[in-house]
Formats: structure tokens, C-alpha cells, sequence
């Protein structure tokens, strides 16, 4: 058991932090995983290696627990399914003029204002949106996966993306990130 | 009179999850021309899209906490054999 903590301990808990944005529940996550991993040790047949196995647990869990937070908050939940947005008038133009962002990525990206701005930008959005949104654009994942891990279509995945972005964009320009001076 | 602004800005989000349809580029691209708030979002997308792969590459690497570590390590002996 400690081999296994040692080579996988740090990988899965980056995964799990990286899904859950919470040190304290990924890390939880974490200790679940090897517990069930070590009682079902018996099971694995090692077709796949044992990391991938490891991380397949995880990857349940994960997915159990945004599923149970997305029940206790119903309210966000019905958010997600608002199709009106705030950001439009009713004849579909913008409410308020847009501004030019000039910036440079790889600057923003090292910035400590900018990712404690993010950070509580992305804590504003209805879960599942934050969700797909952080798995996607931030981590990368592929779309197809994402879509069958929580159960929702292609065009919902690009609602939630969307939605995700014109939230995003807005909360980012009220933390002075997103208009040129 | 409805504007296509709306419909712009799903299809800047879009650009940046899939392929465009010929149509649909050639609607957002000729609506940008005209409209700069478009354009301006189009463009921020594009710079959110790219900045945040970028923060993810830049995150510090993270360690499981030595005390999860133990209690981990201290559970799994606790089952029987
Ligand atoms: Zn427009």
C-alpha cells in the first residue's frame, strides 16, 4: 500500500484538484480511492496498468460527488437551464457595448491578480457549468468524454460553454481583467 | 428589427468547440466586420481561450497532504487480509 501512495498519491490527488477545485475534498476523494482500490485489489486483472486503474476509481468518485453536489444545489442547477441571458436586450443586441481586451496570455497567465480573479469568477458559475467548463477549457479534456461521464449532449456541453464564457468574460472586466485602458 | 448579436457570440463560443459550418463562419465573420462589440468579444474569447490553457500549465505542482497519506496508509491495515 505505501508503493502505491507513493507513485500515485500526488498524480491522483492533481487529477482529483484539478475537477474539484477544493484541497479538502480531493483529498478525500483520494483516500477513498485507494481504500476501495485496496479492498477490490483481488479484482484487478491487470489488463490495464495499474495507474489507469487507480484513476478509473477516481474518476467515479468524482464523478458521485459532483453528481450529489449538483442535487443539494438544485437552485444552480435550474440557473444552468435559464435560456435567458442578461447579457442581450430583447432584440438580441448586446446590453452593453463590448470593449477591445489587448493583453498578452502568457503574461495574464503568471499573474497572481488574474488567477484570484478567476478563481472567484469561476466560484460565481451554476456548478455544472463551472464544472464542464474547468474540465474543458482549462484542463483540456476532450469533449466526447466529458459528455459521457455526466450524461449530456454535444450541444448541451456547448450551451454550458457558452454561457460559461459570456458569464466569464464579464466577471473578468468587473476585476479590471478584459478592457484595454 | 433583430440583431444577430446574440446569435454571434454562440457561434464565437462555438468556433472554439468545434468546426463552423461555411455558413455560420461566413455569418460571423461578415457581422464582425460591422459590429465592433462582436468583434471585440470574438477576440476576448479567443485571448480567455488561450490565457487559461496557459494557467493550467503554469499551476504549481500539488502534493497529497502527508496526514491523508497516513490515514490512507493506516485504513488499508485496518481491513482485514
Ligand atoms: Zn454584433
Amino acid at each position: 500500500m505505501e508503493a502505491w501512495v507513493s507513485a500515485w498519491g500526488d498524480f491522483l490527488f492533481r487529477y482529483a484538484i484539478s475537477r474539484v477545485q477544493d484541497r479538502d475534498i480531493a483529498a478525500d476523494l483520494v483516500q477513498e480511492t485507494f481504500l476501495a482500490a485496496w479492498k477490490g485489489r483481488q479484482s484487478f486483472k491487470g489488463e490495464a496498468s495499474r495507474k489507469t486503474w487507480l484513476t478509473g476509481i477516481l474518476k467515479h468518485k468524482i464523478t458521485d460527488h459532483i453528481r450529489q453536489q449538483i442535487r443539494r444545489r438544485k437552485l444552480e442547477t435550474a440557473l444552468d437551464d435559464d435560456p435567458a441571458s442578461p447579457w442581450f436586450q430583447d432584440d438580441h443586441s448586446w446590453r452593453e457595448p463590448q470593449r477591445a481586451w489587448h493583453d498578452s496570455p502568457d503574461r495574464l497567465a503568471h499573474d497572481k491578480d488574474f488567477r484570484l480573479a478567476l478563481d472567484d469568477c469561476l466560484s460565481h458559475l451554476p456548478a455544472r457549468q463551472r464544472l464542464v467548463f474547468i474540465l474543458r477549457e482549462i484542463n483540456g479534456d476532450d469533449s466526447e468524454e466529458i459528455c459521457k461521464q455526466y450524461d449530456i449532449s454535444t450541444t448541451n456541453l456547448h450551451v454550458l460553454m457558452h454561457r460559461a464564457r459570456l458569464a466569464l468574460r464579464h466577471c473578468l472586466q468587473s476585476h479590471g481583467f478584459g478592457a484595454s485602458s | 428589427m433583430n440583431h444577430f448579436c446574440q446569435q454571434a457570440s454562440r457561434l464565437a463560443s462555438d468556433k472554439l468547440e468545434r468546426r463552423l459550418s461555411l455558413n455560420e463562419s461566413l455569418r460571423l465573420n461578415i457581422h464582425c466586420l460591422i459590429c465592433s462589440s462582436c468583434r471585440h468579444y470574438t477576440a476576448a474569447l479567443r485571448l480567455l481561450h488561450v490565457t487559461l490553457r496557459k494557467t493550467h500549465e503554469a499551476e504549481p505542482p500539488q502534493k497529497l497532504p502527508a496526514a491523508t497519506r497516513q490515514q490512507i496508509i493506516r485504513q488499508c491495515k485496518e481491513q482485514p487480509e
